[in-house]
């Protein structure tokens, strides 16, 4: 539950950095967006362990 | 009382706060400020709804009055980010700090909208041999290159002062552009190369280098650019430019001229020791004392104006084909006339849909046209073999007194008109009309399939080809030639 709430503010802080550090030159979106798709599948599976964790039925779908 | 986060009040106060500082200080440049640090909202944004939770969680423990939202970021906030990141990322490439939109440039028919011009100096130079390359790179904006006037050592230096211009919104965007597109001369003694580098500059900005650049009058130049304007004189050397939009200027050069200019809005080339080439296509063309072979390729929209061409010439255009061994008069070619005095046959001439008017020629002419009216005047007495060959359109022919040949003129559909006199006998048949007849001379034939013919002659001494002391006034574009740029006439 923590890391389902704490997901969307994760994703907003990453995709937050990776637009800084293309901007300032250093480091193009264009390669780098795949990190988003990495920390939403890790974000996942946090939440599928916690779940298991604690017993519940964990959810299904995708949501941010 | 339902959980409101902190955010949307946050952003609020945030863009109040903008809006303020905007009516305060008015200089500071906030869209500049937003447009370079736009992605850091979104990580504050972050940050706040990742410690909002930690601040629900904390609360929800302790009191377990308020449970854990299900998604940090709503639906609504995701959109919201969305929108976010579209104007972030706008507003990053109009302020010319993006390199995702190369040349996006706000520019209207070629009229630059926004932003002022910024200039800077820009200069370099080079020791050369006597008879460098000089190749000019990537190049935008308006090149003059001459020959150094100084004896001795330094003639041998390729030389390069001027200004780059920058269209830019603000100083500091217009400077960042000036390091950008430096000036670098580099090369060896044989071969120079100077390159602006306006390709490496980013966004909307617009880089037009204005150049003087010396060169040793052996030099050779090879240019490249869009939308770049060149003016050549006095080398000895080739001239070799590949460009788009680009006009070119040559005068005096000793060596061959090779031209590919899509887009030229003028090409002027004025005393030419050697060859001129030119391939593409443009508006209006203007060669002027070329002594070697002329060859044109290509499509000129507005008004070609050729003089004394020595050598000999062949032009290709989309509509009409055309050769000639020299050109010493003069010629005006636009979309839908030809006018030529003082033509060096044979010529031979194959045309869509022109009118065309051949004065003073030698040699023998050979003309296909499928639709347009000719008018011929040889000039003088001692003809050589003509034959023409008309689809729709009248023909005229002015021929001298005391010419000496064998005409066989028929039109298909038209009448045929006589004021030559004997020995050409006129007739006329059900639909078409006919000329014949011989006074011992080469052979003129004319076929026409729709048109009349009309055979006149000439009363008074025609001036020799080339030596022509005034060429027929020309006409204004898009006119008629007038008669009286024919010689005297009588109408019998």
């Amino acid at each position: 539950m923590l890391i389902q709430a704490i997901r969307g503010p994760l994703m907003l802080i990453t995709l937050g950095a990776l637009l800084a550090t293309d901007q300032a030159g250093k480091l193009d979106i264009g390669r780098t967006w795949p990190v988003l798709l990495i920390l939403y599948g890790v974000l996942r599976l946090a939440e599928r362990a916690a779940h298991r964790a604690t017993g519940d039925e964990p959810p299904r779908g995708m949501h941010l | 009382m339902r959980n409101g986060s902190i955010v949307a009040p946050l952003l609020l106060i945030g863009i109040g706060g903008l809006f303020l500082a905007r009516n305060v200080f008015p200089e500071l440049p906030l869209l500049d400020y937003l447009a370079l640090y736009w992605p850091y909202l979104l990580i504050l944004w972050g940050a706040l709804r990742l410690l909002e939770v930690f601040l629900w969680r904390s609360s929800a423990t302790n009191s377990a009055g308020r449970p854990l939202p299900r998604a940090g970021v709503s639906g609504g906030e995701w959109v919201l980010v969305f929108f976010l990141c579209l104007i972030g990322m706008s507003l990053h490439a109009v302020r010319g700090f993006s390199t995702w939109l190369p040349r996006a440039g706000v520019e209207w028919g070629g009229l630059e909208v926004f932003g002022e011009s910024y200039e800077f100096p820009i200069a370099g130079q080079a020791t050369t041999s006597a008879n460098p390359r000089v190749v000019i790179e990537n190049f935008r904006g308006t090149a003059r290159i001459s020959v150094s006037k100084d004896a001795g050592d330094l003639s041998n230096m390729v030389k390069v002062s001027g200004q780059n211009h920058i269209r830019s919104i603000d100083q500091a965007s217009a400077t960042r552009a000036n390091q950008q597109g430096t000036l670098e001369v580099s090369g060896n003694a044989n071969q120079v190369i100077i390159n602006v580098h306006q390709d490496r500059v980013s966004g909307i900005r617009r880089l037009d280098a204005d150049m003087d650049i010396v060169v040793p009058k052996g030099a050779s130049v090879v240019a490249r650019g869009h939308d770049g304007d060149f003016d050549i004189s006095g080398i000895t050397g080739s001239v070799d430019i590949n460009g788009r939009n680009s006009s070119v200027r040559l005068e005096s050069i000793g060596g061959d001229v090779h031209l590919n200019v899509q887009g030229g809005n003028l090409i002027r080339a004025v005393d030419l020791h050697k060859s001129f080439d030119l391939t593409g296509n443009g508006n209006d063309l203007d060669l002027e004392r070329v002594a070697g072979q002329v060859t044109i390729s290509g499509y000129y929209s507005g008004v070609q104006q050729w003089k004394a061409l020595s050598g000999p010439i062949h032009w290709r255009g989309t509509q009409t084909d055309f050769s000639a061994q020299g050109l010493p008069g003069d010629a005006r070619v636009t979309s839908s006339d030809i006018l030529m005095t003082g033509i060096e046959g044979p010529v031979h001439m194959n045309s869509q849909s022109r009118d065309m008017e051949l004065n003073d020629f030698t040699e023998s002419i050979d003309l296909t046209i499928n639709r347009g009216d000719v008018k011929l005047a040889p000039g003088r007495a001692s003809l050589a073999r003509m034959t023409v060959n008309v689809n729709a359109g009248n023909v005229d022919l002015a021929m001298p007194e005391g010419a000496r040949f064998d005409l066989n003129a028929i039109t298909n559909r038209g009448t045929a008109m006589n004021d030559f006199g004997s020995p050409f006998m006129q007739e006329t048949n059900r639909q078409g009309a006919s000329i014949r007849g011989s006074i011992g001379g080469p052979a003129v034939n004319i076929r026409v399939q729709r048109g009349k013919i009309q055979l006149r002659r000439v009363i008074g001494q025609p001036e020799k080809p080339g030596t022509l002391t005034s060429a027929p006034k020309l006409p204004a574009p898009g006119a008629k030639a007038p008669q009286a740029a024919l010689p005297r006439i009588v109408e019998q």
